[in-house]
């Protein structure tokens, strides 16, 4: 009987692992299969799960481009046959230009100096100058 | 044979029990001989391993990716409920205070069995991670899953138990023959 067992490396220890459980001594296998046959009998009768064959990305997929293709036809019905049509959108702005022009006349002087006051800002903006000194 | 992915992928869409049946012809052996490595009793084991299969069955077909780990990771949680209930005596103990040297006088036939023996003497977590890796042959990946670990963590861990092994390996045959 050999007692003294050189160490062994770690791949070759890794292999004995397998080895030394593999050997271990089998089940009774008339248990095992009795085991075995009970699983079977408790097996429900359908037991699975609903699976589309078609995976479940696809059908996102179809759904979008579906869901693209309507928003698509829509913007193009839309955009020839539109909810306003052209004459009448034309009258629209006309009636909403005239009631601009029908603002008091105060509230047109304090609209034309906020209007200057915009353009000297405006303009500040666009110098080039960034600081300037004060001369007092 | 039929890798065990694909005979679960028959009987979880197409409801082929003879599939099924052929998983467990293939798993039975092993996990009843994984359950008796970690230190169950002989009839311990065969009743571990019906529940471990009942339970199977009722979740595999929610994620058959990885059934072997899944299947292990049952046989696990339902070992630990059994010996928490049962308070049973393993052959290696929680805290891993056993002897760590290898009484060779009582006789090896080979190093098989020396070497199991020398396993015997790790921690039960340690145990578990060497025979899931080296032994069932679960990737790191799947054996982090199972002990709710980081997957580089599982690596370190197999590495230093690996030279753990050989250290004990070493240290019992000094320590029994003493080299002259």
């Amino acid at each position: 009987m050999n007692t003294n067992f050189p160490v062994p490396d770690s791949k070759r220890l890794q292999r004995l692992i397998a080895e030394a459980y593999e050997r271990a001594p089998d089940p009774d296998a008339v248990r095992v299969k009795r085991i075995g046959e009970r699983l079977a009998r408790k097996q429900p009768v359908q037991h699975i799960r609903i699976v589309n064959k078609w995976p479940w990305w696809i059908i996102l997929l179809l759904a979008g481009g579906v869901a693209t293709a309507a928003w698509w036809a829509g913007e193009r019905w839309f955009g020839e046959h539109g909810p306003v049509s052209k004459s009448d959108e034309s009258k629209i702005s006309d009636k909403i230009m005239s009631k601009k022009n029908e603002l008091p006349v105060e509230e047109q002087n304090t609209k034309a100096e906020q209007k200057a006051k915009d353009k000297t800002t405006f303009d500040e903006r666009k110098s080039p100058v960034i600081y300037q000194r004060e001369d007092f | 044979m039929p890798a065990s992915r694909h005979l679960l992928e028959r009987y979880c869409r197409q409801g082929d029990k003879s599939a099924f049946n052929s998983f467990y012809r293939q798993q039975s052996n092993r996990l009843w001989k994984f359950l008796r490595a970690r230190g169950c009793n002989e009839d311990s084991a065969y009743d571990l391993l019906a529940e471990a299969f009942l339970k199977f069955i009722q979740v595999v077909c929610k994620d058959i990716r990885s059934p072997i780990a899944l299947l292990y990771r049952i046989a696990i949680n339902l070992h630990i409920d059994n010996y928490r209930r049962e308070t049973a005596s393993p052959i290696v103990s929680d805290t891993g205070q056993l002897d760590h040297h290898i009484d060779k006088s009582a006789g090896f036939d080979d190093e098989h069995e020396y070497l199991r023996a020398l396993i015997n003497t790790l921690p039960k977590d340690e145990q578990n991670l060497l025979l899931m890796r080296y032994w069932i042959g679960l990737t790191h990946k799947e054996i982090a899953g199972i002990l709710e670990m980081p997957e580089g963590t599982i690596r370190r861990q197999c590495a230093a138990i690996i030279k753990k092994l050989q250290q004990r390996w070493q240290d019992s045959d000094e320590h029994q023959f003493p080299r002259a």
